[in-house]
């Protein structure tokens, strides 16, 4: 075996356990920085994206539409190059027959009507442009009331919705989502979260970047921060709280008597800090696995009993937080 | 190691040891699907409509809708007399009674046109980011851009073709040996009006295009234009007849507004005119080269400018 396919081969075992990396990925990334000016936007970020739903995650002017940007071709990056589905779709445009694209801007015709619009992206993706296929894209974000009147007299989330049934119409094996859940209520939300579950369950892959966590927890546990434009975090949710072993882990213990836990916990090296809340405890760990060790051997020297153990810091919103703090 | 095979519960579409798809009622579209053609016509028609200001507010109807009115009603109105005004020549008909003539009409409204229509056709997709909605799609830059050229050349073509087409009708009407054999004896005119009519698209509509592709608010772009064809013919306008002045045979062909015309006397044959080029003894040829290098170079610049965009 030569030293470059043994590089290669090595590449490929490190991407498999980078977290940044798809385990069959559909759209990768490689080294992409892109620059307005003297303004860095996106720098060297490498990543991939496979089916399912990926939350790419970001704080306003964090990069995260730029970055999008480049995977869809709208920007061609300053350095490094983007495929999407084995291709560079700023040379092969016939790649986006099987992208569908949600921009955060309102990117729409104002005077077209819901179905109109459709129609036009439906021709626009070389798709099949029937009254039927727009018909079906349209239900699917449950608008076909409205379909016919101007977008221009719709709702913001109504807007977003068309703009979904837009994207949705060609049936897009990669679906690319700019805050596709802004102005919509919670019942659209819950609508547009459960398209977007069935999209991933049939194998499609989905980015979805916004900067309300929330939304994105309800639909994913794989997250890609930007800060800065820089790649911050990859993986699941879990997994980057637990990389983060320079912020103490927060953990709400409760028991019947929580002031001799406190005591015996302080003697605990993992532990950092004890606080009592709402009758309960807030301990705040180094190592989460060394508490846990420890929490069974103390119940039973002390003859506490713990009722509830649960890491309060594990959220996407404490995870992102922590991101933030790092950076400053 | 083969996955261990899992036996799929009523409903699932795939299944390992760790988890299950479920079949949602996903259906991938399996029918036929369309060409590039059908999206490059899908921008023609999209621009045809933003053009002419249909399946929009009254007010973007008005602009387009006076100048086309003003455009055929006047020859309507001759056509109309011809049939109703006993005696009605020709010649009462002024510039109405002869093709060739008739250009110097509606070439004039055409530049309006011309100025209306390609600004409208390229400036608000930029202005509100709707290029999004062409470049994350198969679309590419020459697609959008042909498309939008192809509408500017076929609504002008339009625009001066159907009063021709109307006057031509009337002309034949009044034809001694009757209204099938007018038709017939002025057929041979055709290839001249064609002739002079890609003429005009051409002189008048790459200029307008070129000046869309860099301005930012459409009534700037529109000014702008009708400032340049202006300008450019009334500095021609003061030079010097009969001048061996290199400078002003440079110029000449840079009076943009009479370059058609000049081709219109080349094609019917007629005795030039005291048009710019003529005036500092240019050919004709001159004229036409002049649009096609303009042409050309507004084809470079704008696919220059729109592969950022794609």
């Amino acid at each position: 075996m030569s030293t470059i396919e043994i590089q290669e081969r090595h590449d490929v075992v490190t991407q498999l356990r980078d977290p940044a990396h798809a385990a069959r990925p559909t759209v990768e990334v490689h080294g992409v920085s892109k620059w307005f000016g003297t303004k860095v936007a996106v720098s060297d970020v490498t990543c991939s994206f496979g089916p399912g739903i990926t939350g790419l995650l970001g704080p306003n002017g964090a990069g995260k539409t730029t970055l999008l940007r480049t995977i869809t071709g709208l920007l061609r990056p300053s350095e490094g190059r983007v495929s999407i589905f084995g291709t560079d779709p700023r040379k092969d445009p016939s790649v986006y027959r099987r992208i569908g694209f949600v921009p955060e801007d309102d990117a729409v015709y104002g005077h077209l009507s819901a179905r109109q619009l459709v129609r036009y992206a439906a021709e626009l993706s070389r798709h099949d442009a029937s009254p039927a296929v727009v018909e079906t894209a349209i239900a699917r974000v449950n608008l076909l009331a409205d379909a016919d009147r101007p977008i221009v007299e719709y709702s913001k989330g109504m807007r977003q919705r068309a703009k979904v049934a837009a994207a949705l119409v060609n049936e897009p094996d990669l679906l690319v989502l700019d805050e596709p859940l802004n102005g919509a209520d919670p019942t659209q939300r819950a609508v547009l979260i459960a398209i977007f579950h069935e999209l991933a369950a049939a194998g499609r892959t989905i980015i979805v970047s916004s900067h309300v966590l929330a939304e994105v927890e309800r639909m994913t546990d794989r997250v890609i921060a930007i800060l800065d434009g820089k790649l911050a975090a990859a993986g699941h949710i879990r997994a980057i709280r637990a990389a983060m072993t320079h912020i103490p882990h927060k953990v709400r213990i409760e028991a019947d008597d929580p002031r001799i836990l406190a005591r015996a916990l302080v003697d605990v090296p993992a532990v950092v800090g004890v606080h009592f809340q709402d009758g309960g405890l807030e301990v705040e760990t180094s190592n989460l696995a060394e508490l846990g060790k420890a929490i069974p051997a103390i119940t039973v020297e002390k003859s506490v009993r713990v009722t509830r153990f649960e890491p309060v810091d594990a959220s996407l919103e404490s995870v992102f937080r922590h991101l933030l703090s790092i950076r400053r | 190691m083969p996955e261990p095979s899992i036996e799929l519960d009523a409903g699932a579409v795939a299944a390992t040891a760790e988890g299950t798809v479920y079949d949602l009622g996903y259906t991938p579209h399996e029918g036929p699907r369309l060409g590039r053609s059908a999206a490059i016509r899908a921008m023609f028609v999209d621009g045809s409509r933003r053009a002419l200001g249909l399946r929009r507010k009254a007010w973007a109807k008005v602009l387009p809708w006076t100048l086309i009115a003003a455009a055929i009603v006047p020859a309507a109105w001759v056509v109309a007399l011809t049939f109703v005004v006993a005696g009605f020549s020709l010649e009462d008909a002024g510039p109405f009674g002869d093709p060739a003539e008739f250009f110097q009409v509606i070439g004039l409204l055409a530049m309006f046109f011309v100025g209306l229509v390609g600004p409208t056709l390229l400036i608000p997709d930029r202005r509100h980011g709707v290029l999004a909605v062409y470049a994350s799609r198969p679309v590419r830059a020459a697609d959008y851009l042909l498309a939008r050229a192809a509408t500017l050349v076929v609504l002008t073509s339009l625009f001066i073709l159907i009063p021709q087409a109307i006057l031509y009708v009337g002309i034949s009407s009044l034809y001694v040996e009757g209204f099938r054999a007018g038709l017939v004896e002025h057929a041979s005119e055709i290839p001249e009006i064609l002739g002079t009519t890609i003429a005009y698209v051409l002189a008048y509509g790459a200029p307008a295009f070129l000046i869309a592709l860099f301005a930012q608010r459409l009534s700037i772009a529109s000014g702008v234009y009708v400032l340049i064809m202006f300008l450019t013919s009334m500095v021609v306008e003061a030079m010097p007849r009969a001048t061996d002045l290199l400078v002003f045979k440079v110029m000449a062909p840079l009076a943009l507004f009479w370059n058609p015309l000049s081709v219109r006397d080349w094609l019917f044959n007629r005795e030039p005119e005291d048009w710019p080029l003529e005036r500092v003894g240019l050919e004709p040829w001159v004229a036409v080269a002049t649009i096609v290098a303009i042409t050309l170079a507004t084809v470079v610049i704008a696919h220059r400018r729109y592969r950022r965009y794609f």
